[in-house]
């Protein structure tokens, strides 16, 4: 192989999955294959040795999970490039795995030109995001905040007594503060929620499980 | 001496107890008021002269004589002991003796007390004491069966009611719509094997109209003229007349969950009036227990078949996710395969030969899904043909060739089949994820004769030591415990570096022929 070559290592512990993505790179001249794991913990060893460019890993596998891999090669191994590549597309773990470090997100219903793409484009730190992962955090960053993330902490402390059941002059004595002053605040946690009564407020709340 | 004489005779007249005089030496009664004699059935002048024998019970005459012997001035002995009157009836009497001497003679003095009546209510109150205690005995009971059984057990709590309650014939109906149903019923024969019918309510009000207070009912005369018994009647001359039959006390006892009526217990008893409201109570006891296992057994049914469910879907989750892993590798190899030809025949060759292996795999775990999904298809396929199915798919996803050898023929029942096919399922997994092995073998023998089958699993893997593994790991206590859901032998041997073999054996039980 030449010495530009992309150095990838495969982390699955589907043995199939491994043996298509060998295959597949055995067409490309500019990828090498240096290192086959079948779990996350193999993978971090295996690292040490074969110092890979690209990491194809998988996310859901027995003993160390690819988001727990991935954080831990991107740690210790900053040069290597990650691409999560799983067949599962929950929102959570799009983001946990981009979080722990992943340039990449595909699905494994991927070509193999795009997969091919993905590997260079990654090799070269440009991410690459199947459609699927990108609608996940488009739609993530697009959710209206939830009630309650522009309330004061002293707001909050006022809304869980509230919660409680306790009316004003109760709140006023546990957070030693005057009626008036629970007053304002039971005004301003009305009218962020955009509530007319603290019953709905707190109904809101619970709701929400924005008090635990 | 004659005013002291008198006197003495006075207070021995005037005493409260009877006072009876015997001779120490001869045993006999040498003076006694008209109390003692009263108290045994005699005459004054009758009681007098008696031996002891004539008036005392055996067992108590004995200790009577022992004391006649043994007492001296200044000792009291006191003794309880059964007196017998001079019809020969019995009672208990309660005796002071002292010693005393009587016109020159040494006698013994006994202050006698009739005490039956004491006796009598004291053991009442034993009796009492004691059937309360075995009915709060039998109620704990009850309530601990009851509480254990995740199922419910109608005729058992029927048994139990029995154990406090004596009925001649009880029923324990589950309220179905307007309908009620005998859950169990605890008779004579033939009523037990009337068993199930319904009987017919006139709508839900009639309900209402049984419980008014959600109060056990009691019905002192089942062909009285009163209104329970009229109603009573109405449903059951001409849909369960059985119930009746011979009955003359009736009860009727809700079984009720928050006031709601899920069903009732209905006793009946021969004698008439017979129930009591004590009775009642401890039946409506026995009916709220009923009551609770009956929804626990309701909501047990639901989790199962919720947990059924829930296994079913994770399987097919599973199997979902392995054919999309196949199809998605077999999708890559399809489209480097005329690259990879033009590069290197024989590379090429050897991934058309993956590449068919793969798809034969995810049909192999499509097909699995399907059963999966649709379970008679476990029981309706031929075994070879499901164990095939496995190894096939077994050999697409971890690339370990597998043979499948049957000898023999035979059907097995469907509970043992599913077995079957579970034990290979999960032993090929545990060979697909920790064993590295090169081979697998299969082989399933129908016994000649006997019915017996035997699935072998064996496979040439790193091994393991049955000992070193707890039974929560590879599943192997859901093997042990689908083996002995169906009466199997389940054998696990391997050795570190030996392989490992998986064997379970069926035969049928004699009894299960004649189920």
């Amino acid at each position: 192989m030449s010495a530009s070559s992309i150095r990838i290592m495969i982390v699955d512990d589907h043995p199939m999955v491994r043996l298509g993505l060998s295959t597949f790179l055995k067409v490309y001249d500019d990828l090498e294959l240096v290192g086959e794991a079948d779990d996350g913990a193999a993978a971090l060893q295996l690292c040490k040795e074969v110092l890979p460019d690209v990491v194809l890993m998988d996310m859901v596998m027995p003993i160390m999970d690819g988001v727990t891999a991935t954080r831990a090669i991107r740690q210790q191994f900053p040069s290597a490039q990650v691409i999560a590549l799983t067949s599962f597309k929950q929102e959570g773990l799009v983001e946990k795995a981009l979080q722990a470090g992943a340039i990449g997100y595909l699905l494994k219903d991927v070509s193999a030109d795009k997969l091919v793409s993905a590997i260079r484009s990654a090799h070269m730190g440009r991410a690459t995001l199947s459609p699927e992962a990108t609608q996940i955090l488009v739609e993530a960053a697009n959710k209206p905040p939830p009630p309650g993330h522009d309330l004061t902490k002293r707001e909050w402390a006022v809304l869980a007594l509230l919660v409680e059941g306790l009316n004003n002059t109760q709140i006023a004595h546990r957070l030693g503060v005057s009626s008036s002053t629970v007053k304002t605040h039971v005004s301003a946690i009305l009218s962020k929620f955009g509530v007319e009564s603290r019953t709905e407020a707190a109904a809101l709340a619970l709701r929400h499980h924005l008090i635990s | 001496m004659t005013p002291s004489r008198d006197a003495y005779r006075e207070v021995f007249e005037a005493a409260g107890d009877g006072l009876i005089i015997s001779d120490v030496e001869t045993g006999r009664v040498v003076d006694a008021n008209s109390l003692a004699g009263a108290m045994h059935g005699y005459a004054r002048e009758d009681f007098i002269g008696l031996s002891s024998a004539s008036y005392i019970t055996p067992s108590g005459e004995r200790q009577f004589l022992a004391d006649l012997q043994a007492i001296r001035p200044g000792d009291v002995f006191e003794a309880l002991s059964v007196h017998q009157r001079r019809d020969k009836t019995q009672f208990f009497a309660e005796e002071r003796r002292s010693a005393l001497t009587h016109g020159d003679r040494a006698c013994l003095m006994s202050v006698v007390r009739d005490i039956s009546q004491r006796v009598e209510s004291e053991q009442y109150l034993l009796e009492e004491v004691e059937t309360r205690t075995r009915e709060q005995a039998t109620l704990l009971e009850v309530s601990q069966t009851l509480a254990s059984a995740l199922q419910l057990k109608p005729g058992l709590i029927l048994d139990q009611l029995r154990a406090i309650l004596d009925y001649s014939q009880a029923g324990l109906f589950a309220l179905e719509g307007s309908d009620l149903v005998p859950l169990a019923v605890r008779g004579p024969l033939p009523l037990e094997q009337a068993v199930p019918f319904r009987i017919r309510m006139n709508g839900p009000e009639t309900l209402t109209a049984l419980f008014p207070d959600n109060a056990p009912i009691r019905i002192a005369d089942v062909s009285g003229a009163d209104s329970a018994a009229q109603y009573l009647r109405s449903f059951l001359e001409n849909q369960a007349a059985m119930l009746l039959a011979g009955m003359r006390a009736w009860m009727w006892v809700p079984v009720a969950v928050k006031s709601e009526v899920i069903g009732a217990i209905g006793v009946a008893h021969n004698e008439l009036d017979y129930f009591t409201d004590h009775h009642a109570n401890l039946a409506l006891i026995v009916a709220n227990q009923a009551a609770i296992t009956m929804v626990n057994a309701d909501l047990y049914e639901h989790a199962q078949a919720l947990a059924v469910l829930r296994e079913r879907q994770r399987l097919a989750q599973d199997l979902h996710d392995a054919v999309n892993q196949s199809l998605f590798s077999a999708g890559l190899i399809a489209e480097v395969l005329p690259r990879l030809w033009d590069r290197d025949n024989a590379q090429g060759r050897e991934s058309l030969d993956d590449l068919r292996r793969l798809i034969r795999g995810a049909l192999a775990e499509m097909r699995i899904l399907l059963v999966e999904l649709r379970p008679t298809a476990l029981t309706d396929s031929d075994l070879a043909d499901l164990l095939r199915l496995l190894a096939s798919a077994l050999t697409g996803r971890a690339k370990i060739p597998v043979t499948v050898s049957v000898t023999g023929k035979g059907a097995l029942p469907a509970e043992a089949q599913v077995a079957f096919y579970r034990l290979c399922q999960e032993g090929l997994n545990n060979v697909a994820k920790h064993s590295k092995a090169k081979r697998v073998d299969i082989k399933l023998q129908y016994g000649p004769a006997d019915g017996a089958v035997e699935l072998r699993i064996h496979d040439d893997g790193r091994g393991f030591d049955p000992a070193s593994i707890r039974s929560g790991h590879y599943g192997l206590s859901i093997m042990r415990e689908r083996a002995d859901a169906v009466g199997a032998v389940l054998s696990i041997e391997s050795r570190p570096g030996q392989g490992a073999d998986l064997a379970m054996r069926w035969a049928p039980a004699p009894k299960q022929e004649v189920a």
